[in-house]
């Protein structure tokens, strides 16, 4: 009987994996992204991306068709309208997967060389890095690397930076004065914060900044500070966007959280009685980049660089800044009123994001033993 | 008789597939076994196990107190309006734990919906109901018409005379019930706790919303956040040994020895109630009722029609039903297909084989979805690649949890099929084929089809499985409930959760009824 259970498995696998398109097929070779985005190297306005954008969705040589699937960590209703817009503009069928950064950074390392996905929109550079850790983006060309700042760009050129986001705290403004905030995102380990707290422990940001205390401080002071504040009590909430809310609403008195979340609330109620605190240093001041890579997987790497580079374009960086409230990249567009000077924040200097990836996972793991 | 070979062989490559995510997670789970230390220090296992055991507990006594009490006045006691109230008392039945818990998260938040209502006599707070409190409130709320359901119907079923007899020599109301009712209704009530039990520690949306630390919780939140998948397979396959010793531990108290009911059940006497009890007991029904049923539709239409007034658009929300009714019918229809052979099987040759076949697709029905879930997409990914995120991977895990549902129903209408009639027709010479087809098959489709129906409405709102194995672009009611909920997007998640409801509120009724009218 057993035996001829076995048989019969076996025999039912090898029909599954041989129907596999993976295993008989090879992506098509060669083909480097379209023509058009081979832009000159070196100093590149808005102009001359938008006339690469341009000319690589109009000419039809470029060949960017086909269907694209996105793996996207930020949200639809953040991102919808933008790829919606790509959809349109490109031709392009797309595909979208929505769900949390690190749990798609981890599907894609999971899945390897089958992974459907063709690129990767993250909302948190360490998601990104995991991937990129295991060598599963291809390298981006310089002219989209060349597109965006330094500090928001892969070492090793696998993604590039879309857009920034700052590390803020929320503060309900009927209950906390600037007085009693700290400076660094250690002061909120104390007595006077019991249950006022509020955080996101598997919100993809929240991850990163501590995987950047870890870096920069150790994990014996991380332990102990996590443990600290699980001690004094804190609001649990699936991610950012309803800290927001519960501070508006008198629930929750500080909520550890990116910037633009407040912003988006503060501009449809100019009144709301909240506001974002940038604090003055370290990790909990950290500004990072969302991004996006290509894996060397995909099957469509023409379609893939064509939505690289739209994301680069000034219609998808306006949408960024005026609808997201989060900073633009791309030289030349101006920041949403409601933003602060990017260079007014005091964001670590240097910050390795291949590092930090490499401090997910232990990130992850002291986060559960601090009891969250 | 003995089983046909074709008929066996059939049987045991759909069984062995469908036993497969149980056979992955086990074999991970050895292989992670050598760092077992290493995971019990860093994780807290022991809480969670605590938590979920907890909640397990709790919740199986609130339900069979509330499900038994029910029972018990509508079935022997007389007063007005006792059948309706019957019926509404089981409706909760079609709301979905997250629903459920959505709406309670909502109203009772420490500033939401009820202090908003309350404000104006003076009330600005209040301390939410969350946590263990809120998921055992909003499980019991929507756990105990399993226990009604069977309980009532075996309490109908139970003779009498011995009550009346008990009751004739001056025993007291209360001690009759403790002495005489309850323990000879001990089966349906160890029954009825196990299907509670195994929804409960099952359940992941309302634990999720309530963020009570559970181990399905803490399946999920490590998916979503761990990249190697260890922590993932170490909860998901003590979650599913778990479940495994309750269904076991059921079966085995269902052999120990019960009180037969013996006699002929006669129609009881109802008892007429004083004016004053007849108050308290519909004071009783308007507590369950407003609770169970009214609160949570209530919340849904207050933001539906708050949301609707605001113009927020709802068409976004139409994907997921159509999805959800794809998702639903295709399962449903193969439900029937394979469960088809299964019953034959199991209940017309009767063999030692079939009945260990008979346990083991029960046990299926204890699985946890989310670990379930878990198993298939690591076993997609890892060794069925090509069906990895497919439409047929979501309907296969679906089918691994509910078929159960399609075989129960076969098996009740197989019980027309007499052994004679298959005697008689293979003595006229047909084949056995023919034979199903001529004789078996048109006495038991009609208890297919009922089980089919019951595998559509549980497709329609499962959440955990679909959240992990739909295809990309893929939607259903539950998955956008689930994510516009936590974007706090109350208009949308409404609007589905209405759909859901009205969907599923009439078959339901219907078929979680059916049986206690013969």
């Amino acid at each position: 009987m057993n035996k001829k259970l076995t048989v019969t498995l076996i025999a039912l696998m090898m029909v599954l994996t041989a129907c596999s398109p993976t295993a008989g097929e090879a992506g098509p070779a060669g083909e480097q992204g379209p023509a058009g985005a081979q832009g000159p190297a070196g100093e590149v306005s808005q102009e001359a991306i938008d006339a690469a954008v341009e000319a690589a969705l109009a000419e039809p040589e470029a060949e960017v068709g086909g269907t694209l699937v996105i793996y996207s960590g930020r949200k639809e209703s953040l991102v919808a309208d933008i790829i919606a817009e790509f959809a349109a503009t490109s031709g392009v069928e797309v595909e979208v997967r929505y769900a949390k950064s690190p749990a798609l950074a981890g599907t894609v390392v999971l899945e390897g060389a089958i992974s459907p996905a063709d690129v990767f929109f993250s909302q948190d550079p360490v998601s990104l890095g995991v991937i990129a850790k295991e060598g599963l983006f291809d390298r981006l060309p310089d002219s989209v690397l060349d597109n965006v700042p330094a500090w928001a760009v892969d070492k090793n050129g696998y993604w590039v930076g879309t857009s920034g986001r700052s590390r803020s705290l929320v503060v309900d403004t009927r209950d906390v004065t600037d007085a009693e905030l700290p400076g660094d995102i250690y002061g909120l380990a104390d007595e006077k914060f019991r249950n006022r707290l509020g955080l996101a422990p598997t919100n993809g940001s929240f991850l990163a900044m501590v995987a950047c205390m870890i870096e920069s401080d150790g994990e014996e002071k991380v332990l102990d500070w996590l443990t600290t504040i699980n001690g004094l009590g804190y609001g649990e909430y699936p991610k950012n966007s309803p800290q927001v809310a519960a501070a508006a609403a008198g629930e929750l008195d500080i909520g550890m959280i990116n910037h633009y979340y407040t912003l988006r609330v503060l501009a449809e109620d100019p009144s709301a009685p909240i506001k974002n605190v940038y604090l003055d240093g370290g990790c909990g001041a950290m500004v990072m980049p969302a991004g996006v890579g290509i894996l060397s997987s995909s099957q469509n790497k023409p379609a893939a660089m064509a939505f690289v580079e739209f994301l680069h374009s000034k219609s998808a960086q306006e949408t960024f800044t005026n609808t997201v409230y989060e900073f633009p990249l791309v030289a030349g567009i101006e920041p949403n009123e409601l933003l602060p000077d990017i260079n007014s924040l005091n964001s670590p200097s240097n910050l390795n994001w291949s590092a930090l990836a490499l401090w997910q996972e232990k990130a992850v793991e002291l986060i559960a033993q601090a009891g969250y | 008789m003995k089983t046909p070979k074709l008929l066996l062989t059939t049987n045991v490559i759909i069984l062995s597939l469908f036993l497969m995510p149980l056979f992955y997670l086990f074999w991970r789970f050895a292989d992670l076994s050598r760092n077992l230390s290493r995971f019990l220090n860093s994780w807290d296992v022991s809480t969670l196990l605590f938590n979920t055991v907890l909640l397990f507990f709790a919740v199986v006594f609130t339900s069979l107190l509330l499900g038994l009490t029910i029972s018990v006045l509508t079935v022997r006691y007389k007063f007005p309006g006792s059948k309706i109230l019957f019926s509404l008392t089981i409706l909760p039945l079609v709301i979905p734990s997250y629903i459920g818990a959505l709406t309670y998260v909502s109203a009772f938040s420490p500033k939401g919906l009820f202090v908003e209502i309350f404000s104006r006599f003076g009330l600005s707070e209040i301390i939410g109901i969350e946590g263990f409190v809120g998921s055992w409130i909003v499980l019991t709320l929507f756990t105990y018409p399993y226990v009604q359901l069977i309980c009532s119907s075996a309490l109908r079923n139970l003779d009498s005379t011995v009550e009346d007899a008990a009751r004739s020599l001056g025993v007291k109301r209360i001690k009759m019930y403790t002495s005489v009712v309850i323990p000879r209704l001990k089966k349906p009530m160890i029954y009825s706790s196990l299907l509670v039990g195994l929804y409960v520690i099952s359940d992941f949306g309302a634990v999720s919303l309530m963020k009570y630390g559970t181990m399905t919780k803490a399946i999920y939140s490590y998916y979503v956040i761990n990249i190697n998948g260890d922590p993932v397979i170490f909860y998901s396959t003590i979650l599913i040994v778990l479940a495994l010793i309750i269904s076991f531990a059921q079966r085995g108290s269902e052999m120990s020895k019960s009180a037969k009911v013996s006699g002929t059940p006669r129609e009881p006497i109802r008892i007429e109630l004083s004016r004053r009890s007849k108050y308290l007991v519909l004071l009783f029904f308007g507590v369950v009722i407003f609770f169970s049923l009214l609160l949570p539709v209530g919340v849904l239409s207050y933001w539906l029609i708050r949301g609707l007034s605001n113009g927020n658009p709802i068409s976004g929300s139409l994907a997921g039903v159509a999805g959800s009714l794809t998702a639903a019918t295709v399962t449903s229809f193969f439900a029937m297909v394979i469960a088809t052979p299964i019953v034959v099987m199991i209940s017309q040759y009767k063999s030692k084989f079939g009945d260990l076949f008979e346990k083991v697709t029960l046990t299926l029905y204890g699985l946890p979805h989310i670990a379930v879930g878990i198993s298939m997409l690591f076993i997609t990914i890892k060794i069925f690649p090509s069906i990895y995120q497919t439409f047929i991977t979501l309907i296969i895990s679906y089918l691994i949890v509910f078929l159960p549902q399609a075989v129960g129903g076969g098996q009740a209408s197989m019980e027309q099929v007499k052994i004679s009639y298959i005697e008689a027709s293979a003595g006229l010479g047909l084949s056995k084929l023919d034979t199903f087809f001529k004789v078996t098959f048109p006495l038991i489709y009609k208890g297919l089809l009922a089980g089919a129906a019951l595998v559509f409405l549980s497709t329609m709102k499962e959440l955990p499985q679909t959240l992990l194995l739909r295809p990309t672009g893929f939607s259903t009611m539950a998955v956008d409930i689930w994510s516009y909920a936590s974007e706090a997007l109350f208009t949308q998640a409404a609007f589905s959760g209405f759909i859901l409801l009205a969907i599923s509120a009439f078959p339901t009724y219907i078929l979680s009824t059916r049986n206690l009218d013969n």
